[in-house]
């Protein structure tokens, strides 16, 4: 999906894509969804929050939401604070 | 959007009748340590057990009220635009039933009203009239209020309750304030004193004071007819009601007035009869619960009274005060509502002010730069 | 009981999760605290470190969690992270916070207002922390949040309730419950609160940089207590004695 898009997408089929991943670039293969990516990466589904392209996504479109080429992901998580 | 009369449902006041009157002494020190804003603390001091603490509660609401309110005392004027009513209210002499000369001031005549009051001083009037809906009505209103603002910078209004569109209107005609006072919070009572006419609508007239905050009015009058019953409760009812208006719309000013019973033309006898040190009770709880509220008071009570009631929290006063239409021009007693018991001038009671320390204050402030 | 939204809460000790020496020491002294109500923030997860878990254990505690915006510096960024936090931890519940000066971290009140309304408009439970602002605490509660949360003194300062007066204020006028958040150095400035009527307060530098945060917080805990119950049984009474000579009501003449 292109940069200007503001929600992912859920085409796409190369085999292969490079997308930044909380800030590091990463070359994954086509059509992984959220929740595979939070599992490749030892991520509890749990306790965190995915946010593509700036839009915070539901957990319920962790699923069937695909990851694009040029995504830019970020995925949070609770910590201490006050 | 909610109303008190939804509040008033939840309150029992047979409850807070037994509770006031098993008020203790200590109830009431506990209460003179923290009474602002608490509305146990207003029963307290509004109970019997409280009339032996009248001294010190009169020491604290003195000094309270020259804190917030330094030594000014306002000075306003009833100013008198009809007594056609169409009403039956056993304790008014402008019951519908009374058979007295009605009258509704002309433009001319109310002209002449506001030459005499101007001359003596007064830049705040309150217009009163009685409650005809067709002959004394909105349309009326809308056709003498711009003629009175452009002669006083204050305008307060003290007629039959309106809709919120029509508080609106005259909002944008200039109206400062409106004064609506509900007689009692007893609905029984209520009932039996109103036997005609829409006044019988105790629900819409306790809505009344949210339908002119709603409207954006400066400031709001509440009162209640002190002897239709018991005046503590009454009094107690009133708290409620501010505390209520005051969280709700914190951006109007209130005040308070506190009308004994008086004799009139027809008229009943107190049911419950209020003792000079009665008045100096509620005078001084209300002050206590809050230093901010208006208190003003009439020429109801004798000048003598009013003298010695001045420093303990009053802020309004009126003087020379005439209670019928068109009384400044052509002074006799015969139309009056209520007799009045302090019969002294204007300047009378100026020098009598100046006399005890107090600076009375002619021209509050004005929203001059404010386009209503 | 201390109700907020419909949640009841049986302490009015609420605790922050910040600043402990390791979350071992931080799951003890929250359990001391006794605190139902326990903050914490959110940040980018780091891949390449493993980080502790600290939803599982909290979670396990039976304490509501209250996330906050902490990071946020305008509206936006805020209202941003409430939906980043309902998405992580399934509430609706938002500590809002914004302060564009990293220095005093003080809250913006405009840009507070601003989120407060959509956030409340969205349906979230709302309880910003804000200056100790009188004005802006009815602003708030006119929008929908469910508690206000002014500050007693900078936050993480210690100096407990330099803004006591207009707490006052507050409290007098509150619609919603008053949560005292941040500046609170000391159980007793903590009782003092709750004597003044406050319904809870917010600790966490306190007891987080005690040399013993256990034993701090089982301290504030006794303290929120302690002014609570005298804030319930009322202050004792300064003596009042009539005077013989009563020169205000001396006109009555004894007719009572």
């Amino acid at each position: 999906m292109s940069l200007n898009n503001t929600s992912p997408s859920i085409t796409g089929t190369t085999d292969f894509i490079r997308l930044v991943l909380n800030g590091t670039t990463v070359l994954l293969e086509s059509k992984l969804s959220l929740s595979r990516l939070l599992a490749i990466n030892n991520i509890d589904a749990e306790s965190v929050a995915i946010v593509v392209n700036d839009t915070v996504i539901p957990r319920s479109g962790w699923h069937h939401i695909t990851c694009q080429a040029n995504d830019r992901i970020n995925v949070f998580s609770a910590v201490a604070g006050g | 959007m909610t109303t008190f009369a939804e509040e008033f449902k939840q309150i029992s006041i047979s409850g807070l009748s037994l509770t006031i009157n098993s008020c203790t002494a200590s109830d009431v020190e506990r209460a003179l340590n923290n009474p602002t804003a608490n509305l146990n603390s207003l029963m307290a001091l509004l109970s019997p057990a409280a009339m032996a603490y009248l001294e010190p509660m009169a020491q604290q609401a003195s000094a309270i009220t020259r804190q917030r309110f330094g030594a000014n005392i306002g000075l306003y004027l009833p100013l008198y635009l009809s007594n056609l009513c169409a009403n039956e209210c056993d304790y008014c002499g402008f019951s519908m039933s009374n058979k007295l000369k009605r009258k509704t001031l002309s433009s001319f005549e109310l002209a002449q009203e506001v030459a005499i009051i101007k001359q003596r001083g007064f830049d705040s009037v309150l217009l009163v009239s009685g409650e005809h809906e067709t002959k004394v009505g909105m349309k009326y209103f809308e056709s003498m209020l711009p003629q009175v603002k452009a002669a006083f910078s204050q305008v307060a209004m003290e007629v039959q309750p309106l809709k919120l569109i029509e508080y609106q209107r005259l909002r944008q005609l200039g109206l400062d304030a409106v004064m609506i006072y509900q007689e009692t919070y007893h609905p029984q009572t209520y009932a039996q004193h109103h036997t005609r006419g829409n006044k019988q609508d105790f629900i819409y007239r306790l809505n009344t004071p949210d339908r002119v905050a709603q409207a954006g009015v400066d400031k709001i009058g509440l009162g209640v007819l002190l002897g239709l019953d018991d005046w503590r409760v009454d009094a107690l009812l009133m708290g409620h009601h501010l505390a209520y208006l005051e969280n709700t719309y914190w951006r109007t000013r209130y005040s308070i007035s506190l009308p004994r019973l008086r004799p009139c033309t027809g008229g009943i006898s107190p049911k419950v009869t209020l003792s000079d040190a009665g008045l100096v009770q509620l005078i001084c709880a209300f002050r206590l619960f809050n230093p901010q509220l208006e208190i003003s008071l009439s020429t109801r009570e004798s000048s003598s009274l009013r003298d010695n009631l001045l420093p303990l929290g009053i802020t309004h006063l009126s003087a020379g005060s005439s209670t019928q239409p068109g009384g400044y021009q052509n002074p006799s007693r015969e139309l009056d509502q209520f007799e009045i018991s302090d019969d002294r001038t204007v300047e009378q009671v100026v020098s009598q002010l100046k006399h005890r320390g107090f600076n009375p204050l002619w021209k509050d402030w004005e929203m001059g730069w404010i386009t209503h | 009981m201390l109700t907020i939204a419909d949640h009841q809460f049986k302490s009015r000790l609420f605790t922050g999760t910040g600043k402990f020496s390791d979350q071992q020491t931080m799951l003890s002294a929250l359990a001391a605290s006794q605190s139902q109500l326990v903050t914490l923030a959110m940040k980018r997860i780091n891949l390449h470190s493993k980080h502790d878990d600290l939803l599982a254990p909290l979670q396990s505690m039976d304490v509501k969690l209250l996330p906050n915006t902490a990071g946020a510096r305008n509206a936006k960024e805020a209202i941003f992270a409430a939906h980043l936090a309902r998405e992580m931890l399934a509430t609706t519940w938002i500590k809002l916070e914004i302060h564009p000066d990293p220095k005093y971290l003080m809250p913006d009140p405009v840009e507070t207002l601003l989120a407060a309304k959509q956030l409340c408009d969205e349906g979230f439970i709302v309880l910003p922390y804000v200056h100790a602002d009188p004005v802006l605490c009815r602003r708030l509660a006119e929008v929908g949040c469910a508690a206000v949360m002014p500050l007693g003194s900078p936050i993480g300062s210690n100096q407990g309730l330099a803004s006591e007066p207009f707490l006052k204020i507050i409290i007098e006028q509150a619609t919603v419950p008053v949560i005292i958040d941040a500046g609170i150095g000391a159980p007793s400035q903590a009782c003092r609160a709750m004597e003044m009527g406050a319904d809870a307060v917010l600790v966490n530098t306190a007891i987080a940089s005690s040399a013993n945060p256990i034993k701090m917080a089982q301290c504030f805990a006794q303290a929120v207590n302690a002014g609570r119950q005298a804030y319930e049984a009322g202050l004792g009474h300064v003596n009042q004695h009539a005077h013989a000579s009563s020169p205000l009501t001396g006109f009555l003449g004894g007719r009572l």
